[in-house]
Protein backbone atom coordinates (compact mmCIF):
# COMPACT_ATOMS: atom_id res chain seq x y z
CA UNK A 1 0.00 0.00 0.00
CA UNK A 2 1.50 3.30 -0.67
CA UNK A 3 1.82 6.09 1.57
CA UNK A 4 -0.02 8.74 -0.62
CA UNK A 5 -2.35 8.33 -3.98
CA UNK A 6 -1.38 8.20 -7.15
CA UNK A 7 -2.20 11.49 -8.69
CA UNK A 8 -3.83 12.20 -12.16
CA UNK A 9 -2.98 15.57 -14.32
CA UNK A 10 -6.57 17.75 -14.29
CA UNK A 11 -5.97 19.79 -17.44
CA UNK A 12 -7.44 23.02 -16.81
CA UNK A 13 -9.74 25.09 -18.05
CA UNK A 14 -13.06 27.83 -17.60
CA UNK A 15 -15.59 27.28 -15.11
CA UNK A 16 -18.30 29.39 -13.58
CA UNK A 17 -18.71 28.97 -9.63
CA UNK A 18 -21.98 28.29 -8.72
CA UNK A 19 -22.42 30.93 -6.29
CA UNK A 20 -21.05 34.17 -7.71
CA UNK A 21 -23.59 37.01 -8.95
CA UNK A 22 -21.06 38.00 -11.47
CA UNK A 23 -21.11 35.61 -14.17
CA UNK A 24 -17.49 36.08 -14.94
CA UNK A 25 -16.06 32.45 -15.70
CA UNK A 26 -12.77 31.50 -13.88
CA UNK A 27 -9.71 30.35 -15.23
CA UNK A 28 -8.86 26.78 -13.30
CA UNK A 29 -5.08 26.48 -14.04
CA UNK A 30 -4.11 22.83 -14.51
CA UNK A 31 -3.11 20.75 -11.42
CA UNK A 32 -2.64 17.33 -10.40
CA UNK A 33 -5.09 15.66 -8.08
CA UNK A 34 -4.96 12.45 -6.27
CA UNK A 35 -7.19 9.94 -8.00
CA UNK A 36 -8.59 8.96 -4.92
CA UNK A 37 -9.27 10.15 -0.98
CA UNK A 38 -6.69 9.72 1.51
CA UNK A 39 -7.16 6.16 2.87
CA UNK A 40 -6.90 5.03 6.59
CA UNK A 41 -3.86 3.38 6.34
CA UNK A 42 -2.27 6.04 4.51
CA UNK A 43 -3.82 8.61 7.63
CA UNK A 44 -2.41 5.74 10.18
CA UNK A 45 1.28 6.29 8.92
CA UNK A 46 1.14 9.81 8.96
CA UNK A 47 0.10 9.87 12.26
CA UNK A 48 2.81 7.24 13.24
CA UNK A 49 4.95 9.92 11.88
CA UNK A 50 3.98 12.87 13.39
CA UNK A 51 2.60 12.05 16.67
CA UNK A 52 1.38 15.54 17.94
CA UNK A 53 -1.41 13.83 15.15
CA UNK A 54 -2.25 11.36 17.06
CA UNK A 55 -5.75 11.35 19.03
CA UNK A 56 -4.24 11.60 22.13
CA UNK A 57 -2.11 14.65 21.38
CA UNK A 58 -4.12 17.12 19.24
CA UNK A 59 -5.49 19.99 20.49
CA UNK A 60 -9.30 20.87 20.68
CA UNK A 61 -8.54 24.21 18.68
CA UNK A 62 -7.37 22.21 15.93
CA UNK A 63 -9.74 18.85 15.96
CA UNK A 64 -12.59 18.07 18.10
CA UNK A 65 -13.42 14.97 20.21
CA UNK A 66 -14.26 12.86 18.13
CA UNK A 67 -11.31 13.25 15.46
CA UNK A 68 -10.20 9.68 14.29
CA UNK A 69 -12.88 8.24 16.72
CA UNK A 70 -13.89 5.22 14.58
CA UNK A 71 -10.46 4.21 15.19
CA UNK A 72 -9.52 1.29 17.92
CA UNK A 73 -6.83 3.57 19.80
CA UNK A 74 -4.16 5.66 19.04
CA UNK A 75 -2.11 3.78 16.52
CA UNK A 76 -4.60 1.01 15.81
CA UNK A 77 -7.23 1.05 13.37
CA UNK A 78 -9.25 -2.33 14.62
CA UNK A 79 -11.27 -5.25 13.44
CA UNK A 80 -13.74 -2.63 12.15
CA UNK A 81 -11.66 -0.20 10.11
CA UNK A 82 -10.57 -1.25 6.32
CA UNK A 83 -7.31 0.24 5.78
CA UNK A 84 -8.75 0.64 2.34
CA UNK A 85 -11.50 2.84 3.02
CA UNK A 86 -11.37 6.96 3.08
CA UNK A 87 -10.49 8.30 6.32
CA UNK A 88 -13.13 10.26 7.84
CA UNK A 89 -13.64 12.36 11.35
CA UNK A 90 -10.31 14.16 10.14
CA UNK A 91 -9.91 18.24 10.85
CA UNK A 92 -9.31 20.79 8.41
CA UNK A 93 -6.06 21.24 9.76
CA UNK A 94 -5.16 17.93 9.89
CA UNK A 95 -6.15 17.01 6.14
CA UNK A 96 -3.67 20.06 5.81
CA UNK A 97 -1.41 18.56 7.86
CA UNK A 98 -1.10 15.45 6.16
CA UNK A 99 -0.93 17.24 2.26
CA UNK A 100 1.89 19.79 3.78
CA UNK A 101 4.03 16.48 5.13
CA UNK A 102 3.49 14.90 1.53
CA UNK A 103 4.41 18.29 -0.30
CA UNK A 104 0.95 18.24 -1.63
CA UNK A 105 -2.07 20.55 -0.78
CA UNK A 106 -5.84 20.78 -0.32
CA UNK A 107 -7.42 20.97 -3.52
CA UNK A 108 -9.51 24.72 -3.78
CA UNK A 109 -13.22 25.08 -3.98
CA UNK A 110 -13.13 25.91 -7.19
CA UNK A 111 -10.51 23.00 -8.33
CA UNK A 112 -12.65 20.31 -6.65
CA UNK A 113 -15.89 21.72 -7.97
CA UNK A 114 -14.56 21.98 -11.78
CA UNK A 115 -13.61 18.13 -11.57
CA UNK A 116 -17.04 17.38 -9.66
CA UNK A 117 -18.70 18.61 -12.66
CA UNK A 118 -17.55 15.54 -14.79
CA UNK A 119 -18.69 12.25 -15.08
CA UNK A 120 -16.76 9.42 -17.56
CA UNK A 121 -17.52 10.73 -20.56
CA UNK A 122 -17.99 14.62 -20.38
CA UNK A 123 -16.06 17.11 -18.29
CA UNK A 124 -19.07 18.91 -17.31
CA UNK A 125 -22.43 16.69 -16.92
CA UNK A 126 -23.90 19.03 -14.61
CA UNK A 127 -26.68 19.92 -16.93
CA UNK A 128 -27.77 16.47 -17.29
CA UNK A 129 -30.52 16.10 -15.03
CA UNK A 130 -29.51 12.45 -14.63
CA UNK A 131 -26.29 13.07 -13.16
CA UNK A 132 -27.83 15.23 -10.46
CA UNK A 133 -30.14 13.15 -9.63
CA UNK A 134 -27.66 10.72 -9.10
CA UNK A 135 -25.92 12.49 -6.56
CA UNK A 136 -28.80 13.65 -4.52
CA UNK A 137 -29.96 10.09 -4.43
CA UNK A 138 -26.68 9.88 -2.25
CA UNK A 139 -26.93 12.47 -0.16
CA UNK A 140 -30.43 11.53 0.68
CA UNK A 141 -29.08 8.26 1.90
CA UNK A 142 -27.84 7.66 5.41
CA UNK A 143 -23.94 6.96 6.12
CA UNK A 144 -23.05 3.43 5.19
CA UNK A 145 -21.50 1.63 8.54
CA UNK A 146 -18.92 0.63 6.36
CA UNK A 147 -17.08 2.95 4.09
CA UNK A 148 -15.63 1.18 0.51
CA UNK A 149 -13.03 1.49 -0.67
CA UNK A 150 -12.88 4.35 -3.88
CA UNK A 151 -10.91 2.03 -6.13
CA UNK A 152 -14.15 0.43 -5.97
CA UNK A 153 -15.32 3.10 -7.85
CA UNK A 154 -15.58 4.21 -12.12
CA UNK A 155 -13.47 6.69 -13.04
CA UNK A 156 -14.18 10.20 -14.64
CA UNK A 157 -13.09 11.64 -17.57
CA UNK A 158 -9.95 13.12 -15.57
CA UNK A 159 -9.37 9.77 -14.11
CA UNK A 160 -10.64 10.70 -10.57
CA UNK A 161 -12.22 8.28 -8.71
CA UNK A 162 -15.32 8.67 -5.61
CA UNK A 163 -15.48 12.23 -5.90
CA UNK A 164 -19.46 11.75 -5.27
CA UNK A 165 -21.06 8.92 -3.51
CA UNK A 166 -18.36 7.88 -1.00
CA UNK A 167 -17.24 10.83 1.35
CA UNK A 168 -17.83 14.39 1.49
CA UNK A 169 -14.25 16.09 1.32
CA UNK A 170 -12.50 19.29 2.75
CA UNK A 171 -11.13 22.53 0.61
CA UNK A 172 -8.35 24.43 1.31
CA UNK A 173 -10.85 27.56 1.44
CA UNK A 174 -14.00 25.87 2.54
CA UNK A 175 -14.61 29.24 4.80
CA UNK A 176 -14.71 31.27 2.08
CA UNK A 177 -18.43 29.94 0.23
CA UNK A 178 -20.33 33.08 1.66
CA UNK A 179 -23.01 30.85 1.77
CA UNK A 180 -24.90 31.24 5.08
CA UNK A 181 -26.25 28.19 5.02
CA UNK A 182 -29.64 29.31 6.11
CA UNK A 183 -31.96 29.89 2.82
CA UNK A 184 -31.58 28.89 -0.38
CA UNK A 185 -31.42 31.29 -2.73
CA UNK A 186 -29.11 33.43 -0.02
CA UNK A 187 -31.09 36.32 -0.27
CA UNK A 188 -31.13 37.03 3.31
CA UNK A 189 -27.01 37.08 3.69
CA UNK A 190 -26.96 40.22 6.10
CA UNK A 191 -24.50 42.33 4.01
CA UNK A 192 -23.27 44.01 6.46
CA UNK A 193 -21.38 41.14 7.88
CA UNK A 194 -19.69 40.85 5.20
CA UNK A 195 -17.48 43.49 2.82
CA UNK A 196 -19.26 43.44 -0.74
CA UNK A 197 -21.01 39.97 0.56
CA UNK A 198 -23.78 41.10 -1.76
CA UNK A 199 -21.28 39.93 -4.95
CA UNK A 200 -21.43 36.67 -3.41
CA UNK A 201 -24.61 34.27 -3.94
CA UNK A 202 -26.13 31.60 -6.19
CA UNK A 203 -26.23 32.10 -9.92
CA UNK A 204 -28.15 28.89 -10.47
CA UNK A 205 -30.27 26.97 -7.89
CA UNK A 206 -31.03 24.20 -10.06
CA UNK A 207 -28.05 22.78 -9.64
CA UNK A 208 -28.73 21.55 -5.91
CA UNK A 209 -26.41 18.94 -5.47
CA UNK A 210 -24.12 21.74 -5.66
CA UNK A 211 -25.72 23.83 -3.71
CA UNK A 212 -25.73 21.35 -0.95
CA UNK A 213 -22.11 21.02 -1.04
CA UNK A 214 -21.39 24.94 -0.69
CA UNK A 215 -23.85 25.20 2.40
CA UNK A 216 -22.16 21.83 3.84
CA UNK A 217 -18.75 23.89 3.54
CA UNK A 218 -20.50 27.05 5.24
CA UNK A 219 -21.70 24.83 8.61
CA UNK A 220 -18.01 23.68 8.96
CA UNK A 221 -15.30 25.07 10.77
CA UNK A 222 -11.89 24.51 10.75
CA UNK A 223 -11.64 21.68 13.56
CA UNK A 224 -14.88 19.76 13.15
CA UNK A 225 -14.58 16.26 12.37
CA UNK A 226 -17.55 14.53 10.59
CA UNK A 227 -18.20 10.68 10.05
CA UNK A 228 -18.40 10.98 6.51
CA UNK A 229 -16.27 14.13 5.37
CA UNK A 230 -12.54 12.85 4.58
CA UNK A 231 -10.14 14.86 2.18
CA UNK A 232 -7.49 14.43 -1.09
CA UNK A 233 -4.65 15.82 -1.79
CA UNK A 234 -3.77 18.47 -4.98
CA UNK A 235 -0.64 19.90 -6.13
CA UNK A 236 0.16 22.90 -8.05
CA UNK A 237 2.22 22.26 -10.92
CA UNK A 238 5.14 24.57 -11.46
CA UNK A 239 4.74 26.33 -14.58
CA UNK A 240 7.74 25.07 -16.38
CA UNK A 241 6.75 21.51 -15.98
CA UNK A 242 2.76 22.15 -17.42
CA UNK A 243 3.09 19.34 -20.12
CA UNK A 244 4.23 16.70 -17.94
CA UNK A 245 1.93 14.14 -16.29
CA UNK A 246 3.76 13.36 -13.51
CA UNK A 247 5.50 15.15 -10.34
CA UNK B 1 -35.65 18.92 -1.23
CA UNK B 2 -36.23 21.16 1.75
CA UNK B 3 -36.81 17.66 3.79
CA UNK B 4 -33.35 16.17 2.61
CA UNK B 5 -31.48 19.87 3.30
CA UNK B 6 -33.13 19.95 6.83
CA UNK B 7 -31.97 16.68 7.55
CA UNK B 8 -29.00 16.87 5.91
CA UNK B 9 -28.23 19.75 8.46
CA UNK B 10 -29.47 17.93 11.12
CA UNK B 11 -26.91 15.01 10.67
CA UNK B 12 -23.81 17.70 10.27
CA UNK B 13 -25.04 19.64 13.35
CA UNK B 14 -25.39 16.16 15.46
CA UNK B 15 -22.24 14.57 14.27
CA UNK B 16 -19.78 18.02 14.39
CA UNK B 17 -21.75 20.63 16.41
CA UNK B 18 -20.58 19.58 19.93
CA UNK B 19 -17.86 21.79 21.42
CA UNK B 20 -14.52 20.05 22.56
CA UNK B 21 -13.37 20.33 25.74
CA UNK B 22 -9.89 21.62 26.62
CA UNK B 23 -7.51 18.42 26.62
CA UNK B 24 -5.79 17.80 29.86
CA UNK B 25 -2.96 16.01 28.21
CA UNK B 26 0.33 17.66 26.77
CA UNK B 27 2.54 16.81 24.31
CA UNK B 28 6.06 16.20 25.37
CA UNK B 29 9.14 18.30 24.07
CA UNK B 30 10.73 15.03 22.30
CA UNK B 31 7.49 15.01 19.89
CA UNK B 32 7.96 18.51 18.85
CA UNK B 33 11.18 17.66 17.61
CA UNK B 34 9.81 15.35 15.62
CA UNK B 35 7.53 17.24 13.49
CA UNK B 36 9.28 17.13 10.16
CA UNK B 37 6.02 18.92 8.54
CA UNK B 38 3.52 21.49 9.49
CA UNK B 39 5.01 24.56 9.69
CA UNK B 40 2.00 26.70 10.58
CA UNK B 41 -0.04 24.78 13.33
CA UNK B 42 2.64 23.47 15.74
CA UNK B 43 1.80 23.39 19.42
CA UNK B 44 4.30 26.39 21.40
CA UNK B 45 4.84 22.91 23.95
CA UNK B 46 7.42 25.18 25.90
CA UNK B 47 5.75 28.51 26.00
CA UNK B 48 3.16 27.48 28.49
CA UNK B 49 -0.09 27.87 25.93
CA UNK B 50 -3.27 27.23 26.85
CA UNK B 51 -5.08 24.69 24.69
CA UNK B 52 -7.61 26.95 23.34
CA UNK B 53 -5.21 30.06 22.30
CA UNK B 54 -4.80 31.31 19.46
CA UNK B 55 -1.48 31.44 19.90
CA UNK B 56 -0.82 27.77 19.25
CA UNK B 57 -0.11 29.13 15.60
CA UNK B 58 3.16 29.46 15.14
CA UNK B 59 3.30 31.30 11.55
CA UNK B 60 5.43 34.16 10.95
CA UNK B 61 3.93 37.70 10.14
CA UNK B 62 5.47 41.01 9.32
CA UNK B 63 4.26 44.25 10.87
CA UNK B 64 4.14 47.27 10.11
CA UNK B 65 7.80 47.97 11.27
CA UNK B 66 8.72 45.25 8.80
CA UNK B 67 9.89 43.18 12.51
CA UNK B 68 8.75 39.63 11.81
CA UNK B 69 6.78 37.98 14.59
CA UNK B 70 4.69 35.27 15.31
CA UNK B 71 0.85 35.47 16.95
CA UNK B 72 2.58 34.55 20.52
CA UNK B 73 4.42 38.32 20.83
CA UNK B 74 0.86 39.17 21.18
CA UNK B 75 0.37 37.32 24.27
CA UNK B 76 -0.11 39.31 27.90
CA UNK B 77 -2.33 42.25 26.72
CA UNK B 78 -5.99 42.00 25.54
CA UNK B 79 -5.80 41.80 21.91
CA UNK B 80 -9.00 43.54 19.74
CA UNK B 81 -8.40 41.99 16.27
CA UNK B 82 -9.72 41.85 12.83
CA UNK B 83 -8.70 41.05 9.41
CA UNK B 84 -9.48 43.17 5.90
CA UNK B 85 -7.42 45.05 3.52
CA UNK B 86 -5.71 48.43 3.52
CA UNK B 87 -6.93 49.50 0.10
CA UNK B 88 -10.53 48.57 0.62
CA UNK B 89 -12.74 51.21 -0.36
CA UNK B 90 -16.49 49.60 1.44
CA UNK B 91 -16.06 48.07 4.80
CA UNK B 92 -12.45 48.36 6.05
CA UNK B 93 -12.83 51.64 6.93
CA UNK B 94 -15.89 51.18 8.50
CA UNK B 95 -14.51 48.54 10.44
CA UNK B 96 -11.93 50.38 11.21
CA UNK B 97 -13.51 53.32 12.83
CA UNK B 98 -15.80 50.55 14.61
CA UNK B 99 -11.83 49.50 16.40
CA UNK B 100 -11.54 52.98 17.03
CA UNK B 101 -14.45 53.50 18.36
CA UNK B 102 -13.73 50.16 20.98
CA UNK B 103 -10.51 52.09 21.91
CA UNK B 104 -12.43 55.80 22.46
CA UNK B 105 -14.82 53.73 24.84
CA UNK B 106 -12.55 51.90 26.91
CA UNK B 107 -11.78 53.14 30.78
CA UNK B 108 -8.65 54.94 30.40
CA UNK B 109 -7.30 52.97 33.30
CA UNK B 110 -7.26 50.07 31.56
CA UNK B 111 -6.57 51.12 27.75
CA UNK B 112 -2.91 50.29 28.10
CA UNK B 113 -3.85 46.64 28.71
CA UNK B 114 -5.32 46.43 25.20
CA UNK B 115 -3.86 46.39 21.74
CA UNK B 116 -5.61 46.38 18.68
CA UNK B 117 -4.48 44.08 15.61
CA UNK B 118 -5.37 44.44 12.07
CA UNK B 119 -4.26 41.84 9.90
CA UNK B 120 -4.60 41.64 6.09
CA UNK B 121 -6.28 39.18 4.42
CA UNK B 122 -4.01 40.45 0.98
CA UNK B 123 -0.81 40.30 1.68
CA UNK B 124 0.43 40.72 -2.39
CA UNK B 125 -0.61 44.24 -1.43
CA UNK B 126 -0.08 45.16 1.57
CA UNK B 127 3.24 44.76 2.51
CA UNK B 128 4.74 46.43 5.93
CA UNK B 129 5.75 49.55 3.96
CA UNK B 130 1.84 49.80 3.31
CA UNK B 131 0.79 49.02 6.71
CA UNK B 132 3.18 51.54 7.87
CA UNK B 133 1.06 54.29 5.33
CA UNK B 134 -1.69 52.89 6.52
CA UNK B 135 -0.67 53.71 10.12
CA UNK B 136 -0.11 57.34 9.33
CA UNK B 137 -3.40 58.04 7.36
CA UNK B 138 -5.26 56.73 9.73
CA UNK B 139 -3.47 58.14 12.55
CA UNK B 140 -2.97 55.05 14.54
CA UNK B 141 0.77 55.31 15.01
CA UNK B 142 1.08 54.59 18.53
CA UNK B 143 2.10 51.57 19.99
CA UNK B 144 -1.13 49.90 20.83
CA UNK B 145 -2.17 49.24 17.04
CA UNK B 146 -0.03 46.37 15.30
CA UNK B 147 -0.61 45.95 11.89
CA UNK B 148 0.64 42.11 10.73
CA UNK B 149 0.66 40.65 6.52
CA UNK B 150 1.68 36.99 6.20
CA UNK B 151 1.86 34.33 3.39
CA UNK B 152 -1.61 33.11 1.95
CA UNK B 153 -1.49 29.74 3.98
CA UNK B 154 -0.74 31.59 7.55
CA UNK B 155 -3.95 34.11 6.59
CA UNK B 156 -6.06 31.42 5.76
CA UNK B 157 -5.47 29.54 8.89
CA UNK B 158 -5.72 32.63 11.28
CA UNK B 159 -9.09 33.02 9.23
CA UNK B 160 -10.83 29.89 9.51
CA UNK B 161 -9.84 30.12 13.60
CA UNK B 162 -11.49 33.22 13.73
CA UNK B 163 -14.35 31.94 11.52
CA UNK B 164 -13.89 34.54 8.93
CA UNK B 165 -14.66 33.81 5.87
CA UNK B 166 -12.98 35.47 2.88
CA UNK B 167 -12.66 35.21 -0.86
CA UNK B 168 -10.73 37.07 -3.87
CA UNK B 169 -13.08 38.49 -6.16
CA UNK B 170 -10.92 40.35 -8.60
CA UNK B 171 -7.47 41.85 -8.60
CA UNK B 172 -8.21 44.47 -6.60
CA UNK B 173 -10.95 43.46 -3.91
CA UNK B 174 -12.05 40.61 -1.35
CA UNK B 175 -15.53 40.02 0.74
CA UNK B 176 -14.56 39.24 3.65
CA UNK B 177 -16.57 38.40 7.17
CA UNK B 178 -16.70 42.02 9.28
CA UNK B 179 -15.74 40.49 12.46
CA UNK B 180 -14.07 42.25 15.64
CA UNK B 181 -12.94 39.78 17.82
CA UNK B 182 -11.29 39.84 21.35
CA UNK B 183 -8.61 37.61 22.87
CA UNK B 184 -7.68 37.50 26.24
CA UNK B 185 -3.98 37.26 27.92
CA UNK B 186 -3.72 34.24 26.90
CA UNK B 187 -4.58 34.49 23.67
CA UNK B 188 -8.08 32.72 23.99
CA UNK B 189 -11.31 34.23 22.21
CA UNK B 190 -13.79 35.80 24.48
CA UNK B 191 -15.42 37.61 22.00
CA UNK B 192 -16.70 38.44 18.87
CA UNK B 193 -18.85 41.71 17.49
CA UNK B 194 -19.64 40.86 13.78
CA UNK B 195 -21.14 43.56 11.70
CA UNK B 196 -20.44 47.04 10.75
CA UNK B 197 -21.11 49.89 13.20
CA UNK B 198 -22.45 47.36 15.77
CA UNK B 199 -23.05 48.75 19.24
CA UNK B 200 -19.62 47.94 21.14
CA UNK B 201 -21.49 47.77 24.73
CA UNK B 202 -21.45 44.11 24.65
CA UNK B 203 -17.60 44.42 23.21
CA UNK B 204 -16.41 46.52 25.97
CA UNK B 205 -17.96 44.82 28.84
CA UNK B 206 -15.93 41.62 27.99
CA UNK B 207 -13.23 43.69 28.15
CA UNK B 208 -13.86 44.99 31.43
CA UNK B 209 -14.66 41.58 32.60
CA UNK B 210 -11.55 40.12 32.01
CA UNK B 211 -9.16 42.98 33.38
CA UNK B 212 -10.97 43.10 37.00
Amino acid sequence: MESTAEMALIKGGVYTPLYTTDKTPRIVSSFLLDSTPVTNHQFLEFVKANPKWQRKNTLPLFADKNYLKHWLSNLELGPNVSPDAPVVNVSWFAARAFASFHHKRLPSVDEWEYVARADAHRIDATSDPEFTKILLDWYGRPNPKHLKSATTFPQNIHGIQALHGLIWEWTSDFNNAMVTGESRGDSGLDRNLFCAGGAVSATDVTNYAAFMRYAFRASLKGNYTVENLGFRCARTIPPSTESKKQS
Amino acid sequence: MKTILSLFFLIVLSSSGQQTMPSTETPSAKQKETDACCPATTQNVAENITAESLYNLTSEWKDQFNTTRTLLSLKDRIQVLTMGYTTCQYACPRLFADMRTIEDKLDPQIQDKVSFVFVSIDPARDTPERLAQYTKENEIEDKNWTLLTGDEESVQELAVLLGIQFRKLNETDFAHSNLITVLNQEGEIIHRQPGLLSDPTATILSINRIVD
